[in-house]
């Protein structure tokens, strides 16, 4: 299959290393039979390549053993004064306060919980009632009289405040 | 397979040493240091361009290997890691200094006696013409390497003076097969450009 130079130039350098399949290799080794462009591409590839060898280290390194040590001891020093107070405070007793703060705050927030519920019941029950109320001024009550116990005629009529049933 | 996989990491004399270091054996950490430094140093050498800056980084990498030792489980060879190491050092530390301009820093690092200016006229007269020549192409390598992003920059140093494969880099850099195809393609075609400028560029 014939490819552009475009996509033949995208693998040529993978295709110099050696590092592409066969099967996209001979596409590129076809393609480059064909084309002095391409050709040329790698040829300066090539050159640059092995331009990149020359780039040697001018210098030779001193061992990196004391500067490595000094800063070692250095770091040691950070460590104890700020690494210490973190690992006392937050390896064991942090997780375990937690642990505690969440327990002692099952009782009250369970209060607090029931004072929140009872209070918006109350504030719903208020609402209902007024509600009701404002229904009953014009619903004859009278009519769920005969009603079954459980009923919601009944329930509604319990629900009415008492003055407004005996009218 | 698997078995012998991990045999084979186990018995990598680098990652026998990190399991003394972790362990607390200093003399195994020297020897460590002994076996790769002149390694680590050339790569980040090349990528910064900086004597001074090699081995500050190379340092401060040892120590981080240091550090991670207790915690290092051997899971390929020691220098996969290493270099992983090395990689992300190197691209973390340009990230916070924001450093672009190598040349004036690798001026600026080292006194006019080490790295006498091109022009000096003295210079020129004492200086045998292979070694000024040499000089200017190392100027030239490090100002082109230095334009090339971080990822393109590594993976070609990797790939060209450390001999990596594309698996082996795109293991480093943490990244498919077809990105290092694609790091490696665009870094040499811009090295290309830079230097080898008189030639024309290819036409579609």
């Amino acid at each position: 299959m014939e490819i552009t130079c475009k996509k033949a130039r995208k693998h040529l350098f993978a295709y110099l290393n050696l590092q592409l399949e066969e099967q996209k290799a001979k596409e590129i080794e076809g393609h480059m039979a064909r084309c002095p462009l391409c050709r040329k591409e790698a040829e300066g590839l090539r050159a640059t390549w092995n331009l990149l060898g020359n780039y040697s280290i001018d210098k030779d390194f001193p061992d990196l053993m004391p500067g490595i040590l000094e800063k070692m001891d250095t770091a040691g020093q950070k460590y104890n004064i700020f690494q210490q107070v973190a690992d006392i405070l937050f390896r064991i007793p942090a997780p375990a306060l937690c642990f505690l703060i969440l327990i002692l705050a099952i009782p009250p927030g369970t209060l607090l919980g029931k004072n929140l519920y009872f209070t918006f019941s109350t504030a719903q029950n208020t609402y209902l009632q007024e509600t009701y109320r404002a229904q009953s001024e014009e619903l004859p009550l009278h009519v769920f009289a005969d009603f079954p116990e459980q009923s919601l005629g009944t329930i509604y009529m319990n629900l009415v405040p008492e003055p407004s049933r005996e009218e | 397979m698997i078995n012998d996989n991990k045999d084979r990491y186990h018995s990598d004399p680098d990652n026998e040493l990190m399991k003394r270091v972790g362990s607390g054996d200093k003399t195994a950490f020297k020897e460590l240091v002994q076996r790769n430094q002149r390694v680590i140093t050339g790569i980040i050498y090349r990528y910064t361009g900086n004597h001074h800056d090699a081995e500050d980084l190379a340092q401060d990498i040892f120590l981080k290997v240091y550090k991670a030792a207790p915690r290092y489980v051997p899971r390929a060879q020691f220098k996969t890691w290493l270099y992983k190491v090395v990689a992300h050092h190197c691209f973390n530390y340009f990230r916070s200094q924001k450093r672009r301009s190598f040349i004036t820093s690798y001026n600026q690092s080292f006194p006019e006696e080490d790295n006498p200016p091109l022009h000096h006229a003295e210079a020129q007269k004492e200086q045998p013409e292979n070694v000024m020549q040499q000089q200017e192409l190392r100027t030239a390598l490090t100002a082109a390497l230095s334009e090339l992003p971080d990822r393109q920059r590594m993976a070609l140093i990797l790939h060209r003076f450390e001999d990596l494969s594309y698996k082996e880099i795109a293991n480093v850099l943490g990244c498919s097969l077809s990105a290092v195809e694609s790091l490696l393609f665009r870094a040499m075609s811009s090295l290309k450009k830079k230097l080898h400028s008189d030639q024309p560029p290819l036409e579609d």
